[in-house]
């Protein structure tokens, strides 16, 4: 088995402890919740921090609190598993509950996190590799190198992005309440990622994610996250979608389309959404967005699959993602 | 009262207590006092010199106990290979002057704990001069390409070529020509318990290894050769193994390493290799690219066969000149074919070593020819079935090649298929894009390819309280064979199966037994077992005969009681019996069981009954494809496979299962990534096993053509068992979109290119 590297480990009890611990530690410390990602990490040395500080106990960091008038709260500590199957996630914001449900198996999401998972880094099959595999190649961008292998002559890391549950959250407009030393701060999850391969995220060391909320969609609104991979679970996805519409008087009124594992960060395609909105669907107006986001993406390597072949998957779950939403806006 | 007792029963595996509980104890479990960890420094180059290896600065690390590279090994070679093929053995314990993969052996290290001992790794100096290198076998086999062994020109290591009857004069009796081409994917085993090895060397030169492995006495042997010491001073035991599907038929150099490590540092030393190494620097199966070439009269009547095949076998040979020697049975035994000619090359290249993994080829060989027969099928306008049938080895076919067909179940298992699946009915006519597809497999039980003694023995001690010993020194590397072998034994003696203790695979322990591999389980050991008990059975019933004024023959036994044929009641005890049998003979009531029988190791021109028997069957997959995305879900496999008699209905249950598992997993989503030799997916995360969520619907069923030589009529299940799954599925999604994949495994975007191709998008 591949061993963990030394470190220390530190269990702060609350929000200000946590945020007091990191601010002192700083690039030295890294946050745990499930583990699932992060001691992988470790195992391999992608990542080798001196501190490792576990948010598990903190009570305000827990707990999915919904109202139909102030929407819904989660607290980054949810699991996967109970964030799945929360019912007012089933039944109001769908497509969150299926990215949830998509994530990995079992094990992992009653380990891992919901805050876990949007914090989660590109997933490179070069970067993500072991100390000792590592020693057969130059060292990548990420790693402090000169070159990118998933993108041959790239100047700047190309590393792909494959969590699931970003896209339904950007899909439904969420802000995540990001805790630093001095301030609590409110973002907008589609700004919370730099699309930058070397690192997905534009939280500081001293920063961590408390909660999540997300407005109650309007009354004729529906969603769907669609993956394709391989295998019915455990893998990342080749290319994941989730979109979320909203309808008035037989019109879109909103609509959001967006998408994992096809860049160094979620990607929404405006130009998609655009040929909705305002229009009244039709089999029709859900082929041409679906043309409009093959046309806008041009995919990231993939290992094994073509950038070629996830076009034409964009394509179809963008038809098939939108179908669902549709069928429960209406 | 039915005929057995204990055989033919759905019994729980004897270990299957301490496995469910965590207490069952695998090598990488096992501490002894004062025991060591070891690691091994592996290449990071494809090909490279090692021009000077300094290990000052890892022997000073505190906490190293030894460091040792090529120069401290013995410098002889290993591999599964006797005298006359020496060519073949070909691996070093640690590397002298090259490296040949990224994964190659270069030193190793033991200290007092894995974090130290993987730090001293860091602190090994090598210096390489790197060398260029190749990864393509047809790119390896052209002029100039870099030479990977001096003595493989072109960078083959073997040329095999085979001609039984005559394949020209086939193919001028044939009405129609099929020439194919199909490739094969390099995927490993994936055994749970990854590869480990404890080595104890003792103040006496004694040396002890606890190692996964699945052949102990051929293991000791190769120790023996690595070591250059006498056979009889190595003990080798074999605790229980998770898994092993030919992953680990061969000793490796971890278990080398572990036995030189514990020679200089006088402690016991543990290496257990991490997944990832498992996954880059052991063993799988054999990439194929095959050209198959078939001669059939209209009447569907194969008339000829000619077979091409490049294997790449990676850095080393491995196990290769075996699997490909074995291609002459695989491409006779299904189908009667009079005239058959292969050619098959072993090439080598700079990547992972192949060796076995469950089927030996054959996984590669039936999904070219099994999907051919459909491709003939409808060529002919004629069902696969029907031509499957009409083609079938029956028993007492003699084939080509010689192999002596016994008991085959192939007709009846393609017959219990149709009528369970009504596959010829449906096929073409379901529903769109979905799909029916049938393939077969045939198997031997046991393949001989040395001269030595191809055999197994048990012995059955009965003690005074009626219970048993059983020594045997088959390997059962959870595949069940423990549990059957207790069931035969308690059959034979008539008792229950908890009257018997089993001591298995320990090389000073047990009598000798060539292991678990090429499916000779069941066969070897298992007859074994059974003429041991039977020995003692004699025995016994020698000593009650007077006692229950009958003759010897007259007697049986069951229900823990010796007793008159046909009457029960007038019997005495086992427990009796065996006293009495004390004070009359004053000895130690023990029977003996070898079992070795009349097979063949192929002659030099490839001929020769390798197995005592072979099985047969089939599986029929029903699919579904996505024609948007191109992928295939397998919503239902029926497997009809031929095992003779069912010693453990449950257990076969499970191999057909477990097999089907492997088997889609190679059709559909199991592939090896790499780019210049180097790995992508070390990792059970890309190397994509499928999940319980994959699994389809699985129908078994057990066909029992009783055999004249296994134990009790029982033969070979679960390896054959894993090969028709590809081709069935690669049959199967013709049915449904009329595209045909020669190409493994069939991912969906090799399915939406050849949909776009023949819809002329």
């Amino acid at each position: 088995m591949m061993r963990l590297p030394r470190f220390e480990y530190l269990e702060p009890k609350d929000v200000k402890a946590a945020s007091s611990l990191l601010a002192e530690k700083r690039e030295e410390a890294a946050i745990i919740t499930g583990g699932t990602d992060i001691l992988v990490k470790m195992k391999q040395r992608v990542v080798t921090p001196k501190y490792l500080v576990n948010l598990r106990h903190v009570e305000e960091m827990r707990g999915i609190d919904f109202d139909e008038g102030k929407g819904l709260r989660i607290g980054a500590l949810v699991t996967l598993e109970d964030l799945s199957k929360s019912l007012p996630v089933k039944e109001r914001f769908p497509a969150l509950s299926q990215a949830a449900g998509k994530v990995a198996g079992p094990q992992i999401r009653n380990m891992g996190t919901i805050g876990g998972n949007i914090c989660l880094d590109s997933m490179c099959w070069y970067y993500n590799q072991s100390r000792q595999w590592w020693k057969s190649r130059a060292p990548c961008l990420k790693r402090g190198g000169d070159r990118c292998y998933v993108a041959k002559g790239a100047k700047e890391c190309c590393a792909l992005f494959q969590a699931d549950t970003p896209p339904a959250l950007i899909a439904l407009g969420a802000m995540v309440k990001v805790v630093g030393p001095a301030q609590e701060r409110s973002v907008d999850l589609e700004e919370f990622y730099t699309q930058k391969g070397k690192k997905a995220n534009t939280m500081e060391a001293t920063e961590f994610v408390k909660e999540i909320h997300i407005t109650t969609p309007q009354g004729g609104s529906g969603g769907a996250y669609l993956k394709f991979s391989p295998r019915e679970a455990i893998d990342f996805p080749v290319v994941g979608v989730a979109a979320q519409l909203s309808l008035a008087d037989g019109k879109c009124q909103g609509a959001r389309i967006v998408f994992t594992a096809v860049a160094s960060g979620p990607v929404r395609v405006k130009e998609a959404e655009e040929v909705l909105l305002g229009n009244a669907i039709t089999d029709d107006l859900v082929e041409r967005a679906a043309e409009a986001a093959q046309a806008k993406i041009r995919p990231l390597n993939h290992m094994g699959v073509s950038a070629g072949y996830k076009r034409k998957l964009i394509r179809v779950l963008v038809k098939r993602s939108l179908k669902q939403a549709w069928n429960l806006a209406r | 009262m039915d005929k057995y007792s204990v055989i033919g029963k759905s019994l729980p595996r004897v270990d299957a207590v301490v496995k469910v509980t965590g207490d069952a104890k695998y090598t990488a479990d096992m501490v002894l006092p004062g025991m060591l960890h070891g690691k091994i420094l592996r290449s990071p180059h494809p090909h490279a010199k090692i021009l000077n290896i300094d290990v000052s600065k890892a022997r000073s690390l505190p906490g190293v106990r030894a460091v040792i590279t090529g120069k401290d090994t013995s410098g002889k070679k290993f591999g599964r290979y006797q005298d006359d093929q020496l060519v073949f053995v070909d691996q070093l314990a640690l590397a002298i002057d090259k490296v040949r993969y990224i994964g190659d052996e270069v030193a190793a290290v033991a200290a007092i704990d894995e974090d130290t001992a993987e730090e001293a790794l860091d602190l090994i100096e090598v210096e390489y001069e790197e060398l260029p290198a190749v990864f393509d076998p047809e790119e390896a086999m052209k002029p100039g390409a870099p030479r990977i062994h001096d003595h493989a020109e072109n960078n083959v290591g073997l040329v095999l070529l085979r001609h039984f009857g005559d394949v020209e004069k086939g193919f001028k009796e044939s009405d129609r020509i099929f020439e194919d081409r199909f490739v094969t994917q390099g995927v490993t085993h994936c055994a749970l318990e990854p590869h480990a090895a404890l080595a104890s060397f003792d103040s006496a030169g004694k040396l002890t290894v606890w190692s996964s492995n699945q052949n102990p006495f051929p293991d000791r042997a190769q120790l023996a050769r690595a070591l250059d010491m006498p056979e009889g001073r190595i003990r080798v035991i074999k605790p229980h193994v998770g898994g092993g599907f030919g992953g680990k038929v061969e000793p490796l150099s971890h278990d080398v390493c572990s036995a030189l490590l514990s020679m200089k540092t006088g402690r016991p030393v543990m290496i257990a290799l991490t997944r990832e190494e498992v996954f880059t620097a052991t063993r799988q199966r054999h990439p194929m690219i095959i050209k198959l070439k078939t001669g059939v009269r209209s009447d569907g009547i194969v008339m000829a066969k000619e077979c091409t095949i490049i294997a790449d076998t990676g850095a080393y040979y491995g196990v290769g000149p075996n699997v490909l020697a074995t291609h002459g049975t695989i491409l006779t035994l299904l189908y009667r074919t009079p005239n058959v000619k292969y050619e098959g090359k072993l090439v080598f290249t700079n990547k992972q070593v192949c060796g076995a993994q469950r089927g030996y080829g054959n996984p590669q060989i039936r999904f070219a020819d099994e999907s051919q027969m459909d491709m003939i099928a409808e060529a002919l306008a004629m069902d696969p079935e029907e031509l499957r049938i009409r083609n079938a080895v029956q028993p007492g076919d003699i084939t080509p090649i010689r192999s002596r067909i016994m008991s085959c179940g192939y007709t009846e298992c393609l017959q219990k298929a149709m009528e369970k699946t009504g596959c010829v009915q449906k096929r073409g006519k379901l529903p769109a894009n979905q799909g029916i597809g049938i393939a077969g497999t045939g198997m031997s039980s046991g393949s001989k390819t040395y001269d030595k003694p191809f055999s197994s023995g048990a012995l059955v001690e009965i003690q005074e309280d009626g219970t048993v010993s059983l020594y045997t020194g088959g390997s059962d590397i959870g595949q069940g064979l423990n549990t059957i072998s207790c069931q035969i034994t308690a059959e034979e003696l008539g008792i229950a199966i908890e009257d018997i203790r089993i001591v298995v695979a320990d090389t000073d322990l047990t009598p000798w037994d060539q292991g678990t591999s090429s499916s000779r389980a069941t066969m070897f050991a298992g007859n074994a077992v059974k003429l041991a008990a039977t020995d003692a059975r004699r025995q016994l019933f020698d000593a009650v005969a007077e006692i229950l004024e009958a003759s010897p023959e007259d007697l049986d036994a069951r229900d823990r009681k010796i007793f008159v044929k046909g009457s029960p009641g007038k019997g005495i005890s086992f427990a009796d019996a065996v006293l009495a049998y004390r004070s009359q003979k004053k000895q130690p009531l023990l029977g003996r069981g070898y079992y070795d029988p009349d097979v063949e190791r192929p002659s030099p021109e490839g001929e020769g009954n390798i197995s005592p028997s072979y099985s047969f069957g089939c599986d029929v997959a029903e699919v579904q494809v996505d024609t948007e995305t191109g992928q295939v879900k397998v919503s239902k496999i029926t497997g009809a496979h031929d095992c003779g008699f069912a010693l453990n209905p449950m257990a076969v249950e499970g191999q057909i299962e477990g097999a089907l598992h492997m088997g889609l997993g190679y059709a559909l989503t199991e592939e090896f990534f790499r780019e210049e030799g180097q790995t992508l997916n070390p990792t059970f995360l890309n190397h994509r096993i499928l999940t319980a969520l994959d699994m389809p619907e699985i129908e078994s069923i057990i066909v029992e053509p009783v055999d004249s030589q296994g134990p009790f009529g029982a033969k070979e299940i679960g390896e054959g068992t894993a090969v028709p799954t590809a081709p069935a599925i690669a049959n199967a999604v013709y049915d449904a979109i009329g595209v045909r994949i020669q190409e493994l495994p069939l991912t969906p975007e090799k399915i939406l290119k050849a949909l776009e191709k023949k819809g002329g998008r």
